[in-house]
């Protein structure tokens, strides 16, 4: 696939705020990291798409002013506080046009002061990568072996697997051991592409 | 494939990935892949993803209820809605949900779901037109019948006085039928309404902005018409035809534009085999201008059907050539005649009409521009007719009367195009000194394109239109367009006969977007040639200039804030001074155009230590914007912020925050305009939470304020870097343990390279700002514990110091940097360690300094450098010398107190200390005692001195033996414990 070796030139690409094809990758990978994060704040479907747009255009503006560097190495600190400057910027709104439309979003707004949710973020993060890697690694196994990986997942045990399946105990551990290594090479890759180290002299 | 060998491990995820046993990576790996809750809005419930567009998002949805299946489109201003707005939308859909073809999607309305109001659509399972003509079974013939079919809807539409406004591939979708479905009619109106008023303005995505016609790309949505969506379903046709856009992918409007008015759209045929008519019906849909465009969409439909019954199309009506070829291939023999003819009559006539232009050029001149003067006297006669309190019932302001006025001219098709640019562009103008700059764009830019599109304006005047635009932009944060545009006007200029100051005003506006964009060394080099076109003497056939001296203001005005950028605070000082002056002998006191020349005036005043004359100027400046627009607007928002700013200089920091938040809503409407304003609000915020030791507001301030500074990017960026860097490190300094510490000077290190980093860019090498983030690093360094590193960073910072000429940011800069040195040393715990020496070093050449630029001893810098130099005296136990000069310092105190005083309490507490240390109890328990009292008198809290003081006390008094007195001191520490 080379939609992971492109990561660094993408995050490298949204410099320029007119490649519109980089920024579109960008949202697609990033959308539902963020999406999830703002529902699991408890804000609503609408509120988290509003969130999601202000995210999006803080980073076109924080990217064309070269304000992320990635010889940092903290994409996921700078990202959490872009998403955290716009949940505050939202809020902001929010809390003024609530008195016009008596809406509902004044009851679950979420404490960005909240030590919790610096874990929330980042337990989203986590998410987020397992999704991706697994989406990644999916298209080089067969179908079969992905239904044995999804009872491992849905937590039966090697042995229960093995007999479903009619497979030795051994084999379904060497399934487990494969996926495991490529999810963690998968992992550290992504994450290796967001920090890019290079740039600052 | 990039995909290393699953047997091999390779490089490790961090440490939050949970690798290291097989039941935590499955149950990490679980929770990702566990399904999310089915999401609703209200009572539907949604399905699958929602549908990204540049209006919005389209979700599908079903009714919990009733199963329907239905498209909701959510607003872009969501629940911001105001009641009005919704009022208006529902008014426009009203209308909308009338329209019944059967090519129109129809909406249904309009329901407030959880608080938003959302728009109800029929859900059209489609896919959009382009991607249906594209495929390979779909024949040109049905491509162009869909077209037919949807030009037909579109008609319908406009027939019912409904415009669509916002026709694209997205919204005409092909169902499963081939039925081609226009969707959102009437939404445009709707969204645009909004958009305007949006975040998203400033961010147009690519797509939308390719199918609006020409005249809406210039944002002349109030004339916009019919011929407005028959463009886009000429762009429709040619991407049809071609699989591309006329212009190509165009980004953001300003390309758009350049590409509308530059580059000529290629036939279809250039790229596709498509017929003559074909190309003719394309590029005739696609005309720049609305009038050469076919009159109604079913016009376009009624050539694209003739095409497809192989009749004569009737685009291009004056190609005679044309018709009688079309008349030739149907029946060859008895047209013959007829296009001889023709064709000897059209030879006729051109050859006349350029005789007749070379003969009658000057006569037509004449007439042209009478006609022109009388365009514009009826024009003003009409509109003050309208605007007559007799008439209307009510007096009208100058706003609403441009407004009116600038309807009138779009209303005047007629009209020389020349006469309506001219018209327009003084209204724009006017419209921009009243402040609305935004509007002011959109009026000259419709100034400026009728201009180039009449041909027949004068170079100079073409150039003056582009300088008003320009100026107009420059106050919406369009750098980059208003620097084209100020380039070009000087290149017209220089080929006409105008007056020096003209000329030197385009210049020197080109220097202020320089200068904004850090690029000192080219406005220096542009405001200098101002200057010198300044001095130049005129020609003598041109009239004394009037603007000679009121351009030298100007001119001298950029130099001083170019000074004062460039930290040489006291030249700002004398040249903003002089820009003052000229310009207030000219138009007096009360002016508002002494606004621009009074706040770089009072800024300098600031940078120069000069409060009491900032004060001045900021109060007058005041006192001129309240006349002008009222209490409340936003320039009085930023004469708030300046107000603020000098205030916390003075230490008034209640005065100083009550300040900033006053102009936090004023400057609500510019907050996302990048001019700054806003963030230096923020920022002086931030400051005096740092003073203050609220260190989380802080850098919650500096975080937002950095923010803001992403919008306008550049030398901005330095130090709104800085300020927050800053902040985390002294948040660090009291972190309650030391991961916390870590992660801000993680994060600090992080922005004060970034600070460094945009300074390099900017200035290629090490820029005026460069020292105060190597101390900042310095700083840091010291908070790790990494000694060695903070005295390498203050050594770079001293060699960036000493290189400069001595003035008053010199003496602050020796001082921190003496404070710095001071620091490295005391955690060396090492009291004979050579850092002490080049602390004091410092420390004294700061007063030297201070002493070699003449200023007075009670002089705020000039005091900061003394009680400096005493404290590291005394850190460094040169006891004598630090008591000698305490007693020295203290002598200015009554002149000082009020913007020295934490100083003076600071050296009153350290002669107490050295008296104590030399012996001399008695002195030393009456200078703490005096410390005391002086210290409640403070204008500022200064917290945690008065224990430091009590506790003194008692020890001094256990020393003393007065066993009473101490155990007095002792219980109010202990107390306030």
């Amino acid at each position: 696939m080379s939609a992971q070796e492109t990561r660094p030139a993408l995050l490298q690409r949204l410099k320029d705020p007119n490649d519109a094809q980089a920024w579109r990758e960008f949202d697609l990978c990033y959308r539902d990291l963020v999406l999830r994060y703002c529902r699991r704040l408890g804000l609503q479907e609408a509120d988290a798409e509003d969130v999601r747009q202000l995210v999006m255009l803080g980073l076109t503006q924080s990217m064309r002013a070269f304000a992320y560097d990635q010889s940092r190495g903290r994409f996921r600190h700078y990202l959490r506080r872009v998403v955290h400057n716009a949940l505050n910027r939202y809020m902001a709104r929010a809390a003024q046009g609530a008195v016009r439309l008596e809406t509902t979003l004044g009851q679950g707004l979420p404490d960005l002061a909240d030590p919790d949710i610096e874990r929330a973020w980042r337990d989203e993060w986590v998410r987020h990568h397992y999704r991706r890697a697994m989406e990644a690694i999916r298209a080089r196994y067969e179908p079969r072996s992905l239904q044995m990986f999804d009872r491992l997942v849905d937590g039966r045990t090697v042995t229960e697997t093995a007999q479903e399946f009619g497979v030795s105990v051994a084999a379904v551990y060497k399934l487990q051991t494969r996926i495991r290594d490529h999810l963690r090479a998968q992992i550290a890759r992504q994450v290796a592409d967001e920090d890019d180290r290079h740039g600052l002299a | 494939m990039g995909s290393p060998d699953a047997a091999d491990p390779g490089p490790t995820p961090p440490s939050e990935f949970r690798f290291e046993r097989d039941e935590l990576w499955l149950e990490q790996l679980r929770d990702a892949m566990q399904p999310e809750a089915p999401r609703t809005i209200g009572p539907y419930q949604v399905l699958g993803e929602p549908r990204r567009g540049g209006q919005g998002l389209v979700y599908r949805a079903v009714h919990s209820a009733t199963r329907a299946q239905v498209a909701l489109k959510r607003l872009v201003a969501g629940r911001f809605s105001t009641p009005e707005a919704i009022a208006r939308f529902q008014r426009e859909l009203e209308v909308a949900a009338e329209l019944e073809h059967p090519c129109i999607v129809q909406v249904r309305g309009m329901e407030i779901v959880d608080g938003q109001p959302v728009l109800v659509m029929e859900w059209i399972d489609g896919e959009p037109i382009t991607d249906w003509a594209r495929r390979p079974e779909t024949s040109r013939a049905a491509a162009l019948l869909a077209v037919v079919q949807v030009c037909d809807a579109v008609h319908c539409a406009h027939r019912h006085g409904v415009l669509h406004r916002d026709l694209k591939p997205a919204n005409i979708l092909v169902d499963r039928d081939g039925q081609p479905r226009v969707l959102d009619f009437g939404v445009a109106k709707i969204l645009g309404h909004e958009q305007s008023k949006s975040l998203t303005r400033s961010h147009e995505f690519v797509g939308t902005l390719a199918y609006a016609a020409p005249e809406q790309v210039r944002g002349a949505a109030r004339s916009l018409d019919a011929r407005a969506d028959g463009y886009a379903m000429g762009v429709v046709l040619y991407e049809i035809l071609t699989g591309r856009l006329p212009y190509g992918a165009v980004a953001g409007i300003g390309e758009a534009m350049r590409a509308i008015e530059h580059t000529r759209v290629a036939p279809p045929s250039a790229h596709a085999a498509v017929g003559y008519e074909l190309d003719t019906i394309a590029l005739k849909a696609l005309s720049v201008d609305p009038a050469m465009r076919y009159q109604s969409v079913d016009a376009l439909g009624e050539d694209l059907r003739r095409l497809q019954r192989g009749e004569p199309i009737l685009a291009h009506p004056p190609s005679t050539w044309y018709q009688a070829r079309k008349l030739m291939t149907r029946n060859p023999v008895a047209s013959l005649f007829a296009v001889a003819t023709c064709v000897l009559a059209l030879a006729l006539a051109a050859v006349q009409l350029v005789q007749s232009s070379r003969l009658t050029r000057a006569h037509a001149r004449e007439v042209t521009a009478r006609r022109q003067a009388e365009e514009v006297t009826e024009f003003i006669r009409a509109l003050f007719h309208d605007a007559s309190p007799m008439r209307s019932g009510h007096r009208a302001d100058v706003l609403g009367l441009i407004e009116r006025a600038t309807e009138r001219v779009d209303s005047m098709v007629d009209a020389p195009p020349l006469a309506r640019a001219v018209m327009l562009e003084s209204l724009g103008t006017l419209v921009g000194e009243l402040g609305h700059y935004t509007e002011s764009v959109d009026i000259l830019r419709e100034a400026l394109r009728l201009m180039i599109e009449s041909g027949g304006a004068a170079p100079a005047d073409l150039a003056d239109c582009h300088v008003e635009l320009a100026n107009a932009l420059h106050h919406t944060n369009q750098p980059q367009e208003a620097r084209e545009l100020l380039q070009r006007a000087i290149e017209l200029y220089s080929g006409a006969e105008v007056a020096g100051s003209v000329v030197a005003r385009a210049t020197l506006m080109l220097a202020r977007t320089e200068h904004l964009d850090a690029k000192y060394d080219e406005a220096e080099r542009l405001i200098a040639a101002a200057a010198a076109r300044l001095a130049e003497p005129e020609a003598p056939s041109l009239p004394p200039d009037p603007l000679a001296t009121d351009t030298r203001a100007m001119a001298l005005r950029c130099e001083g804030k170019l000074l004062l950028s460039r930290g040489d605070s006291a030249g700002a000082f004398r040249t903003l001074r002089r820009s003052l002056k000229i310009k207030r002998d000219l138009v007096g006191d009360d002016h508002p155009q002494l606004i621009e020349y009074l706040i770089p005036f009072g800024s300098a005043a600031m940078a120069a230590g000069r409060l009491d004359i900032a004060d001045t100027a900021v109060a007058a400046t005041r006192r001129i914007v309240e006349a002008l627009d009222g209490p409340e607007s936003v320039r009085m928002g930023k004469i708030l912020v300046r107000t603020g700013e000098l205030r916390r200089q003075q230490s008034r920091d209640a005065e100083a925050a009550e300040c900033f938040r006053q102009a936090q809503p004023l400057l609500e409407p510019e907050r996302d305009l990048g001019n700054g304003w806003y963030a230096n609000c923020l920022s002086g915020l931030g400051q005096i939470c740092l003073e203050t030791g609220r260190y989380d507001d802080a850098v919650q301030h500096f975080k937002d304020a950095l923010d803001l500074a992403y919008v306008q990017g550049g030398s901005r960026l330095i130090g709104a870097n800085g300020n927050l860097a800053k902040a985390l490190v002294r948040r660090a300094r009291r972190a309650p343990d030391k991961s916390t510490r870590l992660e801000d000077l993680e994060q600090a290190e992080h922005h004060f390279l970034e600070s460094l980093r945009v300074e390099r860019e900017l200035h290629g090498d090490l820029g005026p700002k460069a020292h105060v983030t190597l101390g900042g690093l310095a700083d840091l360094a010291t908070a790790r514990g990494d000694l060695d590193r903070a005295e390498q960073y203050n050594r770079d910072c001293a060699a960036l110091v000493e290189r400069r000429t001595p003035d008053r940011n010199v003496i602050v800069d020796l001082c921190h940097l003496s404070r710095r040195t001071q620091e490295v040393a005391e955690a060396r715990a090492d009291s004979a360690h050579a850092d002490y020496a080049l602390a004091i070093g410092h420390a004294r050449r700061a007063v030297e300094c201070a002493r070699q630029i003449g200023l007075p001893a009670a002089d705020l810098d000039h005091v900061l450098s003394r009680s400096v130099l005493l404290r590291v005296l005394w850190t460094a136990g040169e006891v004598e010398e630090c008591a000698q000069r305490c007693r020295a310092l203290l002598e200015v105190e009554h002149k000082a107190w009020s913007h020295s005083y934490d100083r003076m309490i600071d050296a009153r507490y350290h002669l107490g200390m050295a008296l104590g240390k030399s012996g001399d109890l008695d002195g030393a328990l009456e200078a703490m005692r005096v410390t005391l009292e002086k210290l409640a008198t403070t204008p500022r809290p200064m917290p945690g001195w008065d224990g430091v003081l009590r506790q003194r006390l008692a020890q001094l008094c256990t020393k003393m033996g007065k066993a009473e007195d101490a155990k007095r001191w002792q219980s109010a520490v202990d107390e306030q414990r």
